[in-house]
């Protein structure tokens, strides 16, 4: 205990404070009541009901730009949801089961999805970080630390304080559906029955998406080939021994294996990764956009591309080598890129797009 | 905006401990705000790094928005979302051991 810091002592206090409210807790589990869907229907609501949820973001998104007022969508639309729940809920709680239900499959999608969402800027993160100091690195790392160290401090005082104002009533009573009871805590009887357990290694989706990139890639597909691998980097991730996801979530496993392949596919295409600072730079990056939009086009079919628009600039700032000194490594990697092209010719690119200026 | 079923299933938990979590929140995401704002201050922090850290408390998709709104560096944002994650389930990890 001695070992710990003042911000684990505190979490330890209120899992101690917590456990005997689980106790109490009379369990009432309505995965009795909700059937599990079939699998055709679950693919079908999957479908449905994110494209619903994505209609929704972006509806708001096209309504806050339209009234010229800028509101971060994904909160609005989250209490937007909220309140439509429970105004369900008042009118018939039958009702607001059933959509709730009717929108599991959706929800997982999005919940399994979640960590694809943060490989975009973190394929960008090499980029900006070889254009600051290391000081400001240092100093990056350092308001994490403190910060996090105070956050932790902050949150156990706070709610400490507020707890001991007000006594929380124990006798809450749990609602399961899908397999998540309304504490938070998994209902192991209930996703037995909603959803079979698949070994990672022998998922669907890894799979799929190793078939994928191996197609796009002999089909000279790049940006599919990108959006596969950012799937099966994901997959891979979630694969890996929970003690090695421990220290490297998926979501960090997946942004490495994301940025080694765009890095691998600049390569070979003769893109030099550089960044501009200066207004010089930026604007003979403007002049090198016609050559290297190629490579922007990648980010177009990127898989969290609707989500952010700023990954839209991820490859955007990648631009090609253009000076002398350059050259000689770009006619190497030339060499190695037309003899590729040679045995699988590349239909979607004209010479004049490849950044060599020929 | 698929989070709202989540908080919607959380409801009842949400309504009886209303006090301590929207009070909770409330000043930690405000101290930890200013906090981090005083810091890179004080350490003559490049504005991009200072305002790309002032969103770390929130998830990315989250924070896309504001990091647009503020003009703060995306890929610095999301490695300090990434950062706290990791960091988080490290010291979970090493509090298990420990315990």
């Amino acid at each position: 205990m001695n070992r710990c810091s003042h911000g684990l002592q505190l979490a330890k206090m209120e899992v101690v404070v917590q456990k005997p409210q689980v106790a109490k807790m009379p369990l009432v589990v309505a995965a009795d009541i909700v059937k599990p869907p079939s699998p055709a229907s679950a693919f079908v609501k999957a479908g449905v009901g994110s494209l619903a949820i994505f209609g929704l973001e972006r509806a708001l998104w096209v309504a806050s730009t339209a009234a010229h007022f800028q509101v971060p969508t994904a909160m609005s639309g989250m209490l937007i949801v909220w309140l439509m729940m429970l105004v369900i809920d008042k009118v018939s709680p039958k009702a607001a089961l059933k959509v709730l239900d009717w929108f599991n499959p959706a929800r997982a999608f999005y919940g399994k999805g979640v960590p694809l969402f943060f490989s975009p800027p973190l394929v960008q993160l090499p980029l900006t970080l070889s254009v600051l100091p290391l000081m400001s690195i240092l100093k990056f790392f350092t308001i994490i630390v403190t910060g996090v160290v105070v956050s932790i401090t902050t949150t156990g005082l706070a709610t400490n304080l507020l707890i001991s104002k007000k006594k929380i009533d124990t006798n809450v009573k749990i609602v399961s559906v899908g397999g998540i009871t309304s504490s938070g805590k998994t209902d192991e009887k209930a996703v037995s029955t909603t959803a079979k357990s698949v070994d990672p290694w022998e998922s669907p989706v890894l799979k799929a998406a190793f078939v994928g990139m191996c197609l796009f890639a002999a089909l000279r597909l790049d940006m599919l080939l990108i959006a596969c691998a950012s799937v099966f980097s994901l997959q891979f991730g979630k694969a890996l021994p929970a003690a090695v996801r421990a220290i490297c979530p998926a979501v960090i496993t997946c942004a490495g294996l994301t940025a080694a392949v765009v890095s691998g596919l600049g390569f070979l295409n003769g893109v030099e990764v550089h960044i501009s600072q200066t207004d010089r730079q930026r604007e003979r990056e403007r002049e090198r956009e016609r050559d290297t939009h190629t490579y922007c086009k990648f980010s177009e079919l990127y898989p969290s591309v609707a989500f952010d628009r700023k990954s839209q600039t991820i490859l955007l700032l990648i631009t090609s080598g253009g000076d002398s000194a350059g050259r000689t490594q770009d006619r190497c990697r030339w060499h190695i890129w037309r003899h590729w092209r040679r045995r699988f010719p590349f239909p979607g690119c004209s010479p004049c797009h490849c950044g060599f200026g020929l | 905006v698929a989070l709202g079923f989540n908080l919607f299933e959380q409801r009842s938990v949400l309504m009886r401990g209303l006090v301590p979590i929207v009070g909770g929140a409330c000043i930690t995401a405000t101290l930890s705000v200013l906090f981090t704002a005083l810091v890179a201050h004080v350490l003559h922090c490049e504005p991009m790094v200072g305002l790309s850290l002032v969103t770390r408390f929130v998830t990315l998709p989250m924070a896309v928005p504001f990091v647009d709104q503020i003009h703060a560096n995306l890929g610095l944002a999301a490695a300090a979302v990434v950062i706290q994650v990791g960091g988080s389930a490290l010291a979970c990890f090493t509090a298990c051991l420990i315990h």
